[in-house]
């Protein structure tokens, strides 16, 4: 075969799997934003409707606004699907819940890390814990565990959850990272006059803040999108984005398009957090790799 | 690249041996504190308290002062916070699921503003919303304090321990209130809240079934004319199940954007309404099971009833499918649908004074079938179904049960419902006889429409779903997602039923065939043997 021609099957082969995987990654994407906008009739069609017939924003204005503002505008009509409360609480929960605990976690796992690559704290082995297990197999003791603490439903119990959870990870993703870096690099600040602390914070953590950026994201989206955690310890106070989309699986019907475009507002931060830290992104995915 | 062998020394493995055994007496002791401050163990409260001379048990000490289910709640609650000094300002949870708290929000600022304790109403998910409860049945955090819930989800809660018995309660605040004028319309509270003839909630929703059309489209001489001149027989509020297929049939006009009629027929839910289809179909009622727990659905009754729900299909809109709940007002608000057989709540939106439906529909008993009667005659066999309903229970753990129960019992206050029934987009129903007929509060009779004046007369053919059984849940979403698979064409309707009789008779003989007939049979004494 003409090597040409092989080259142009082999692009297009390439092409042609790329392109399938990008439409089996982002269609989930594109349909969740078309049901955002499509209005109630067109949330279940038997036909397939790619594009809205009837696009709506009423769906978006539903999570902002409450339904008697709704129902003045002329946004919604009396008889038709509507929610009684916005998704304004559990947006800023999810939010305070997911940065706080990100935070917790990456000052505990990281010192943990340190501690345990440097001086071999803890012993060699590394447990995943709680992520060794399915976490509804731990959930029963832990609602115990808060319910005793009268914790239950607060930003305070979940987020300690959501930070002392992903401390295993934290530690086997920081730890890699840390082994990496030459301990000369310890040493001559040490012999420059640090203390182990100040080697540790002004040293070693600026040169592995593309991992911290890395793991952070990581942690982040674990908590951020958090369902089974949140349900079950959570009732009305700390409700956070995950729980409140099913609270649109309701009995009075399924509100499809509400669940989209909340879902669509929750892609936002981690996409946002994504962009944020994209330069560190590719270094720190490779650079602290595990090691085999 | 190096690669380090690493050895574990003597030493290290002590140490990490020995956390290991730290941290796992820890956990012990945290798990076994917590279970101990946790409450008791499950299983229903006892009606037997031992007492000192002179002192009477909850919810005899309770004062019976006030002329309301209300008041008399209220003045218990004052008396049960003397005792509990402790509890002064205290929050009381409610959980429900998310959508219901619309009425509860309403309902509770009297309760809160004279007792001076809050009230959280805590939404869950519908699909995670027994789940939770049943997390909480074993965990017994007391997190919950009242539970709103289905009758089907009675039995399961009462088994798992959960529910507080409540018969004593209502009957020293006297909430039932029997009879008329401020008694439950008959039969809901034998059917929503009781499990094996105990009372384990208060009805908050009484879903009675009943036929909904458009009595402007029904009155058009053209339509009648024409629908006569089709059918041979006059057009005319359905009667049997047939004039209700062939009327659907008469108005489906899609070109027009008109359908023949909607209902909810969603994936985990259908089986209420396939009821309506299949309850009238012997007399005195066409039943789920025979008196061994053998299921009745494959007989000549349940196919012929599966077959035409089936057939419905065709008339309805195209998501029929996936309509749940209130879901199906919609079309019928919109004047997109001639006729349904649906909730009270459908009145509520339908008449909505911007609906194009307001005060052009009209209700009527449910359709039946023609059957053979009492000696051998034929006869009209109409039997209304408890489509859902719901009522509010006590949590077994709840810390503050004995103020729970007062708050129970102030929501079950016909007047305090009404709060709730008034709401837009509510979930509460009618339930008390001051709620329907003449003595409906004008309000009411705004929202609510001419459903009020058929609302006891569907209530006397009032037949159950499948309910105070153990696994109840089980059984009707099993029986909807094999009727749902007939109606969007993968299985046949008789190969859904056959398909459903063996999933039962599995679900019978899991949870105990005889636990489950006893159950079977206190229920049965509450099927309707009325004909209307």
């Amino acid at each position: 075969m003409d090597k040409h021609i092989e080259n142009l099957l082999y692009t297009a082969v390439r092409y042609i799997f790329a392109l399938g995987v990008a439409f089996f990654s982002l269609f989930p994407i594109y349909w969740m934003f078309t049901m955002s906008i499509k209005p109630p009739i067109e949330w279940a069609s038997p036909d397939i409707h790619w594009w809205p017939w009837y696009p709506t924003a009423s769906n978006y204005l539903m999570l902002f606004f409450h339904k008697n503002t709704l129902l003045e505008w002329g946004v919604i009509k009396p008889w038709e699907i509507s929610v009684p409360e916005t998704a304004v609480k559990a947006i800023m929960n999810s939010l305070i819940l997911s940065i706080s605990g990100t935070a917790l976690s990456l000052f505990i796992g990281t010192f943990a890390a340190y501690a345990m690559s440097r001086y071999r704290a803890g012993g060699d082995y590394m447990f995943l814990t709680f992520r060794m297990l399915p976490p509804i197999a731990i959930l029963m003791p832990i609602v115990m565990w808060l319910s005793t603490l009268r914790l239950l439903d607060t930003h305070i119990g979940v987020i300690l959850l959501y930070g002392l959870f992903p401390v295993p990870f934290v530690i086997w993703l920081m730890r890699s990272f840390f082994d990496d870096l030459p301990r000369e690099i310890d040493e001559a600040a040490i012999m420059d006059g640090c203390t182990p602390a100040t080697t540790f914070i002004k040293v070693i953590l600026p040169l592995v803040r593309g991992g911290l950026a890395v793991t952070a994201l990581f942690i982040f989206i674990l908590n951020w999108s958090d369902l089974i955690v949140a349900l079950l310890v959570t009732y009305r106070t700390a409700i956070t984005i995950p729980v409140q989309i099913g609270l649109y699986y309701s009995d009075i019907g399924h509100l499809y398009g509400i669940m989209s475009a909340l879902g669509i507002f929750a892609v936002i931060p981690t996409l946002a957090f994504g962009l944020a830290i994209q330069k560190y992104l590719v270094r720190g995915l490779t650079f602290g790799a595990i090691k085999g | 690249m190096s690669e380090e062998k690493k050895e574990v020394s003597r030493r290290g493995f002590m140490k990490t041996a020995g956390a290991g055994i730290v941290g796992l007496a820890v956990g012990a002791g945290i798990g076994y504190g917590a279970s101990q401050m946790a409450g008791p163990a499950a299983g229903p409260a006892p009606t037997v308290t031992v007492t000192k001379p002179g002192e009477m048990p909850f919810p005899f000490n309770l004062p019976r002062k006030g002329d309301t289910p209300a008041e008399r709640a209220i003045n218990a609650a004052k008396y049960v916070l003397d005792k509990h000094p402790e509890w002064k300002g205290t929050e009381l949870v409610l959980a429900c699921v998310g959508g219901y708290q619309v009425g509860f929000e309403a309902m509770k600022k009297r309760w809160e503003s004279e007792t001076g304790t809050k009230v959280t109403i805590a939404t869950t998910p519908l699909p995670e919303f027994f789940d939770k409860l049943m997390v909480e049945a074993v965990t017994k955090t007391g997190a919950i304090d009242l539970v709103n819930i289905q009758p089907m989800h009675v039995s399961d809660l009462v088994e798992a321990g959960l529910l507080y018995q409540l018969d004593d309660v209502a009957m020293w605040i006297d909430i039932l209130e029997h009879g008329r004028p401020y008694g439950y319309v008959y039969p809901l509270e034998y059917f929503i809240p009781r499990y094996r003839g105990k009372l384990y909630g208060f009805v908050q929703d009484g879903d009675v079934a009943t036929l909904y059309y458009r009595k402007d489209w029904m009155s058009d001489p053209k339509e009648k004319e024409g629908f006569e001149k089709q059918y041979g027989y006059p057009l005319a509020p359905a009667k049997t199940i047939i004039e209700y297929r062939d009327q659907a049939a008469w108005f489906y006009r899609p070109n027009e954007k008109r359908y023949g009629f909607v209902e909810y027929r969603e994936l985990t839910r259908n089986a209420n309404k396939f009821y309506c289809y299949f309850n009238s179909k012997k007399w005195p009622n066409n039943y789920y099971f025979d008196d061994n727990m053998k299921p009745q659905l494959t007989t000549k009754e349940g196919i012929e009833a599966a077959t035409i729900y089936v057939e419905m299909m065709k008339y309805g809109p195209p998501d029929l499918p996936s309509l749940l709940g209130i879901a199906p007002a919609t079309y019928f608000a919109e004047g997109k649908a001639f006729e349904s057989i649906n909730f009270p709540s459908f009145a509520n939106l339908i008449q909505d004074p911007k609906a194009a439906s307001r005060n052009k529909w009209e209700t009527a008993p449910v359709p039946g079938w023609y059957v053979d009667g009492p000696e051998g005659k034929k006869i009209l066999n109409r039997r209304s179904v408890n489509l859902a309903s719901w009522c509010l229970a006590v949590s077994n753990h709840s810390k503050k049960r004995d103020l729970a129960c007062c708050l129970a019992a102030y929501m079950a206050d016909p007047w305090v419902l009404l709060e709730g029934m008034l709401q837009p987009a509510t979930w509460h129903d009618m339930s008390r006889y001051c709620h329907v007929g003449f003595a409906a509060p004008a309000q009411l009779r705004d929202r609510r429409g001419p459903l009020l004046s058929y609302f006891e007369e569907n209530a006397s053919v009032l037949t159950p779903m499948v309910t105070g059984l153990i696994a109840a849940t089980e059984y009707n979403v099993t029986l909807s997602k094999n009727l749902h698979a007939a109606m969007v064409g993968t299985m046949d309707p008789v190969k859904a039923l056959e398909t459903t009789e063996k999933q039962w008779e599995e679900i019978t003989n899991r949870v105990g065939r005889q636990k489950q007939i006893e159950a079977w049979k206190e229920l049965k004494k509450w099927y309707p043997t009325t004909i209307i």
